[in-house]
């Protein structure tokens, strides 16, 4: 196996999944950001930095994506919470058919190849 | 109610946000305060839900950096230029450069050459904070501790090397081979009474060796961070102060009676 290709391809990888992984973490409830750390690691080898979540929450807000308010905690100081605006969900729609195509593809391509 | 921290945990994590601060400024993509916020408000969320009664220690808190990752290392969109040259921490140059000159520096003293010594010494205590008010970092907790300790552990060193001086030479002065020779070697002449001057000095070389070390432990043992002075000297006076210091007079005394003690005998 070349491990310096496959250590690129699953980076890269990484690099689109997580959005689209953040995105649905926050689909149908708001969360703050270690809420949603903790479910993203139910996702093996999905976060390697926890902390990379951060700057992909900053981004898509500036991409009005998602959108957060401030609120108290009795556990601490205030927690931001994020929840999808209307433009995310619908982006976030396009992407999971975009998605199940291409893993639905994909997993077709590898069933022909075990058929071989 | 905001989570408590030792100095040291306290001065990790706002060094840790320095560093999430100055990746995050490098990419146009991202506001860097939103995610210097988001990361600690992430930190005091995970550490709220430990025992409160006590501050949280800098290693408890170095594994939920650890979760965190490296910044400059964070993967979840394009990058630029700034955010790839972060200093990977896995980088430990300046922890080899550092370890090598103290290294031969007290070789080199030791072998009487102490002007090239302390300035290969004084050359790994620059390379040490230049290396840290940079934010490099070395690959381990320990390798870090190095960094931020060089003068102490070269003191600790030098210590150590002063030591070995008083035990040599009140090994010789007391004749403690000759004595210990004699005791395992039934052929031998006898183990000398204690109504032998040479029985007593062996029992005054060993207790005078044994003090300086004693001394030299506790005082080191006994000494504090001093977080504001420490930033403004550096460890290295902090720790030749107060307590410690007690360590390095016992150590001179002990250097000195061997050699009043073979001048009366």
């Amino acid at each position: 196996m070349n491990e310096e290709f496959a250590e690129n391809w699953t980076t890269q990888a990484r690099k689109g999944v997580l959005e689209l992984a953040v995105l649905n973490a926050i689909r149908d409830e708001r969360l703050y950001g270690y809420e949603i750390v903790k479910r993203l690691r139910r996702v093996r080898g999905l976060v390697i930095g926890e902390g990379t979540i951060y700057p992909i929450m900053s981004r898509l807000q500036r991409e009005r994506l998602v959108e957060s308010s401030l609120e108290p905690s009795p556990e601490g100081p205030a927690r931001k919470y994020y929840r999808l605006t209307p433009v995310g969900e619908a982006t976030l729609e396009r992407m999971n058919a975009i998605w199940a195509a291409m893993t639905g593809g994909v997993e077709e391509l590898r069933g022909d190849d075990s058929a071989d | 109610m905001m989570i408590a921290l030792t100095d040291r945990a306290r001065d990790h994590l706002e060094r840790y946000l320095d560093e999430v601060r100055r990746v995050a400024a490098a990419r146009d993509d991202v506001d860097a305060d939103d995610v210097v916020a988001g990361v600690r408000e992430h930190v005091e969320a995970e550490l709220a839900a430990e025992d409160l009664d006590a501050p949280i220690t800098a290693e408890r808190l170095a594994q939920v950096l650890e979760r965190l990752g490296t910044p400059g290392r964070w993967e979840g969109g394009p990058r630029l230029a700034g955010a790839e040259a972060a200093p990977p921490r896995g980088a430990p140059t300046a922890l080899m450069v550092v370890i090598a000159l103290g290294l031969v520096g007290l070789l080199l003293a030791t072998f009487e050459r102490p002007v090239p010594g302390m300035a290969l010494l004084a050359a790994g205590g620059a390379v040490a904070r230049v290396a840290l008010m940079a934010g490099d970092r070395a690959s381990s907790e320990l390798g870090e501790l190095v960094l931020r300790t060089y003068w102490t552990l070269t003191v600790l060193a030098v210590l150590v090397l002063l030591l070995a001086a008083p035990a040599v030479a009140v090994w010789s002065s007391a004749q403690i081979g000759g004595f210990l020779d004699g005791w395992a070697n039934p052929g031998a002449p006898p183990i000398p009474g204690t109504r032998d001057p040479s029985y007593w000095r062996w029992i005054a070389g060993l207790v005078a060796v044994f003090t300086a070390a004693w001394w030299t432990v506790l005082g080191l043992a006994g000494m504090r961070w001093r977080p504001f002075a420490n930033r403004l000297i550096g460890p290295a006076l902090v720790h030749l102060s107060g307590a410690s210091m007690r360590g390095l007079i016992a150590c001179g005394v002990f250097l000195i009676l061997p050699s009043l003690w073979m001048l009366l005998t």
